[in-house]
């Protein structure tokens, strides 16, 4: 018998031959492998100490005792967690996504109308009657129109389709003599929400223990970080507190164009809160008054507030006793009046 | 799915004493084998909506035994191989208080799948069916790394001599 024979007989069962002794005489190597087998096996029977088996109500009660501890939200969002490892991942790139969205100020642009440009090197022979006569022929409002010598030029259209209709109906009057252009007008928006909450400027001056000036001067303060001109009034009237303040734009050194005009009120006894867009009070209001009518002027003001953002505000007209007409404009807290 | 606490007493009732026996045999210690079984109960408690079928919960709670068991001596099963490498004490395995230890000895150069698979076969009995569905593996698969686990453990006799 060879080694090989003998390992592969021991390896299955450890039952030693007198042909198995034979070989072991002159191979120590085998010998002292079935003896190592031999005491792996007598070990391995020997091991069947055996002990009571607990009853199992005692180890219900026991189990039991050990008080599971109650299901709270966090065990659970735990156990959630460590069932699902890919949850924490998702979770995680949500977070990031949010915190993204919010605080990146990416911008986008958004189309907000267009403009026709219409010309070449000729002079274009049209009056200002007949354009205003397609504009109203058309049903537009609002147009702006530049005429100097061979460009005319209409901005403000909020459809493509009306700077077709415009092009169209000076291309029979002029006789196709001319080229016609319609660009799209786009503005920038800031994507970021954080960003968006930020361009509003908000003004909070506490009333407790400060004089009228002082809180006006607090209120000029504030407003300063952002306009070069800011004058504000605090003034209390029949019982209520009334608050101006004017922005303009001051260039060397002297101010001039007003920006926009604020009026608040506020109850006497609590602090002085409000908030401005900046990118809509940067805009002024600018009406004609004069030969229109109370709501034709309320329309206007109206189409133009909208053109800012603010197509919710409410529009009045009132007449003082010297017949001068104010322009009430009320926008969520802010109260504008222009006269 | 869903089950409650009572059918899943029910369910361990008929497997109870193989498997309290199993802990016990697996630790080499009825204190450290109760300790076992106990935690691995709760554990098992605590994950029993993994538990698809009825029908498997012999093999679902054995699996949990041996992974509780894994978790519990991997690190010291280690320093424990490193131990028996560098150094054997002299022992009389004929008696059998050495016995026992030797065989701790042995079983501690396995792996925590190899040594629940020689408990189970060596010295609890189960049949190489009954490993093959616990472990998920062919019965060649399970002879192949139950003889596997036989010669480390003879290593450690062949050691010493």
């Amino acid at each position: 018998m060879n080694c090989k024979d003998v390992k592969k007989k021991i390896r299955r069962d450890v039952v030693i031959s007198s042909e198995i002794m034979e070989h072991f005489k002159s191979c120590p190597s085998c010998a002292q492998m079935a003896q190592s087998s031999l005491l792996l096996q007598d070990i391995l029977k020997s091991h069947n100490e055996t002990y009571p088996v607990t009853p199992i109500e005692e180890l219900i009660t026991k189990i039991e005792k050990l008080a599971l501890p109650k299901e709270t939200f966090m065990s659970k969002v735990k156990e959630q967690i460590d069932n699902r490892p890919k949850l924490i991942y998702g979770m995680g790139f949500a977070i990031f996504l949010f915190l993204f969205i919010t605080l990146v100020p990416f911008s986008y642009k958004i189309n907000a109308g267009y403009d026709l440009i219409v010309g070449n090197d000729q002079q274009i022979e049209i009056s200002r009657e007949q354009i205003d006569l397609i504009i109203f022929k058309i049903g537009l409002n609002d147009i702006g129109i530049e005429h100097s010598g061979n460009q005319l030029i209409f901005t403000g259209l909020s459809e493509k389709q009306d700077a077709i209709k415009i092009a169209t109906a000076l291309d029979i009057i002029l006789q196709n003599k001319f080229e016609y252009k319609i660009n799209p007008v786009y503005n920038t928006i800031s994507g970021s929400l954080y960003a968006q909450v930020k361009d509003k400027i908000k003004v909070n001056v506490e009333s407790e223990g400060k004089t009228l000036e002082q809180m006006a001067q607090e209120i000029e303060e504030q407003l300063s970080k952002f306009y070069s001109a800011v004058n504000a009034i605090v003034v209390e009237e029949d019982g209520n507190r009334r608050i101006q303040v004017r922005v303009s734009k001051e260039e060397d050194g002297k101010k001039n164009e007003q920006l926009f005009e604020l009026y608040i009120e506020a109850e006497p006894d609590e602090d002085i809160t409000f908030e401005i867009s900046t990118l809509a009070k940067a805009n002024k209001l600018d009406i004609d008054m004069e030969g229109k009518s109370d709501d034709e002027i309320i329309s206007e003001v109206k189409a133009k507030l909208e053109e800012q953002g603010q197509p919710d505000a409410d529009v009045t007209i009132t007449t003082n006793q010297d017949g001068k007409r104010e322009i009430n404009i009320k926008v969520d807290r802010d109260e504008m009046i222009e006269k | 799915m869903n089950m409650d606490r009572q059918q899943f007493w029910r369910l361990l009732k008929p497997i109870h004493p193989k498997a309290e026996s199993f802990c016990r045999k697996l630790t080499g210690n009825r204190d450290k084998g109760d300790d076992l079984y106990q935690s691995s109960i709760l554990k098992a408690l605590r994950k029993i909506k993994s538990l698809k079928k009825i029908e498997a919960f012999p093999r679902w709670f054995f699996r949990i035994i041996i992974n509780n068991h894994k978790n519990q001596i991997r690190a010291p099963l280690w320093r424990e191989r490193i131990k028996i490498l560098q150094a054997m004490e002299v022992m009389n395995p004929q008696n059998d208080y050495d016995a026992k230890r030797w065989l701790e000895k042995a079983l501690n150069v396995l792996s925590a799948d190899e040594k629940a698979l020689v408990v189970f076969y060596e010295i609890e009995g189960w049949k190489i069916s009954e490993l093959s569905d616990i472990f998920k593996k062919p019965e060649g698969t399970i002879k192949a790394r139950l003889a596997r686990s036989r010669r480390k453990m003879r290593k450690v006799f062949e050691f010493e001599r």
